[in-house]
């Protein structure tokens, strides 16, 4: 006759009866179970070895006393505990408005603030080009003096070091084209003696550039919103710089909290 | 002095009468840390951490049977640490084998042991196989078998120290006892051909 296997439930009757933890109807139970089925005796025996093996295993001595000092269980600072989250949403905050104040003063979105917010512009938009291209000042130019010598890297003579006492007039352009600067290269060379103190390159001192008092009103909205431009751009930097600090303090209370 | 006067005074936060519950069970909890891990380094730090968070936790005591109060509260420490372990698992300076076993076998670990009589090698390498196989099971199947088997608890007390139901307790060791017998068999009959635990298993 072939003995049938031992089910999960046999082994854990066993595991039971071999700790004397099962009630006494179930023990008399398998005791009769036991006696007429020899896997399940085996099965006893090689259950009962393996928990003796585990119970040999000796106790082993202690290398040292684990009583506790009152330093041990000193209450710990919430200081980590309570600066963290702080940090945290400093971080989250300053991260919000860096690129609230990147998006309002990102070039693109300045220009067109400019543009709408500025009625000279405006009207500059709205009035025909002709008006426009009038208003343009002349190029400034230069004299070298000498036809075809006015490239760099040419022999340097008495003759190059000539230069027009006077701006020459020249005529604006027709307004019908785009305006080109013309070089007066077919001005007779000046007669100006080499020394002295004469312009230079052709500069004269009669045409200064403008003073900073003498700017015009348009000149002086266009610097000051300039200025304001360079002064907003730190301020991105400046909260980028806050929420990048105060997510390495985070970072930094976070661990400590957590030894 | 009788331990339920030293709970009280632990709770009123006198520190020496903690120690000298301390002193009393601190084998039981070393050991059982120890059979936890397999090691004494991580069962030393795991003792240490656990009766410093029930000092700090007496005052949650609320009766019964405080070694297995004091023991839910160390195998609660080696279960943190498992997991810690587990996220952050680490080589071991033994010779490892592919099947996670020390490599005795290794001439390089053989050169650094010291010569044993054969009989205590053989009861070292018993207890280094036991320990193998208690440490391949599962750690919720190893605390019940570390606490009913080798700290004697009975079941009621293992179900309180686990907080888990009597029948949990029953199923699991009865799992992690058939486990281990086929895992004794396997190794034995490795280091030694033909010797077995008793019968086949089904």
């Amino acid at each position: 006759m072939m003995s049938k296997p031992v089910t999960a439930h046999q082994w854990e009757q066993l595991s039971s009866y071999l700790d004397g933890e099962l009630t006494v109807e179930h023990k008399n139970r398998l005791d009769s179970e036991l006696k007429s089925n020899p896997e399940l005796t085996r099965a006893l025996e090689t259950l009962q070895r393996t928990r003796s093996l585990v119970r040999s295993l000796p106790q082993k001595p202690l290398q040292r006393n684990f009583t506790l000092t009152p330093s041990m269980v000193a209450p710990k600072s919430r200081a980590p505990f309570i600066l963290f989250p702080f940090f945290s949403a400093v971080s989250a905050v300053a991260a919000i408005f860096f690129f609230i104040t990147l998006f309002f003063t990102s070039p693109a979105v300045s220009q067109t603030r400019a543009a709408l917010q500025s009625p000279a512009q405006e009207e500059a938009l709205s009035a025909p080009p002709e008006s426009g291209e009038q208003e343009k000042p002349a190029p400034l130019i230069f004299f070298w003096g000498i036809e075809g010598r006015g490239g760099g890297g040419g022999q340097f003579s008495a003759e190059m070091a000539k230069a027009p006492e006077t701006v020459p007039d020249i005529p604006l352009p027709p307004l019908e084209t785009t305006p080109q600067p013309k070089i007066a290269a077919t001005q007779p060379p000046p007669q100006a003696p080499l020394e002295g103190s004469g312009p230079i390159l052709g500069i004269q001192e009669t045409t200064p550039l403008p003073a900073p008092a003498a700017l015009s009103a348009k000149d002086e909205n266009t610097i000051s919103s300039e200025t304001q431009l360079a002064g907003r751009g730190s301020l991105p930097i400046a909260l980028a710089g806050a929420a990048i600090a105060s997510a390495l303090a985070a970072y930094f209370f976070w661990k400590k909290s957590r030894t | 002095m009788d331990e339920q006067k030293l709970i009280e005074l632990s709770q009123r936060g006198q520190l020496e009468s903690f120690n000298q519950l301390v002193l009393t069970y601190q084998e039981i909890v070393y050991n059982t840390a120890y059979r936890i891990f397999g090691e004494a380094p991580p069962a030393e730090d795991a003792t240490q951490i656990a009766f410093i968070k029930a000092y700090q936790n007496i005052k949650q005591y609320r009766g019964g049977s405080f070694k297995a109060w004091l023991l839910r509260t160390v195998t609660n420490t080696c279960y943190d640490e498992l997991r810690r372990q587990k996220r952050r698992p680490t080589t071991p300076l033994e010779p490892v084998n592919p099947e996670g076993e020390e490599d005795t076998l290794s001439p390089a670990w053989l050169a650094d042991s010291s010569p044993t009589p054969e009989e205590a090698l053989e009861k070292k390498e018993l207890e280094r196989i036991v320990q193998n196989c208690i440490q391949s099971l599962p750690d919720e199947f190893r605390v019940i078998v570390i606490l009913v088997d080798m700290q004697d608890f009975n079941y009621q007390e293992a179900a309180e120290t686990i907080g888990k139901p009597l029948g949990t307790v029953k199923s699991r060791l009865a799992r992690a006892r058939l486990r281990l017998k086929d895992c004794l068999d396997s190794r034995l009959e490795r280091i030694s051909p033909g010797e077995r635990l008793i019968s086949e298993s089904t």
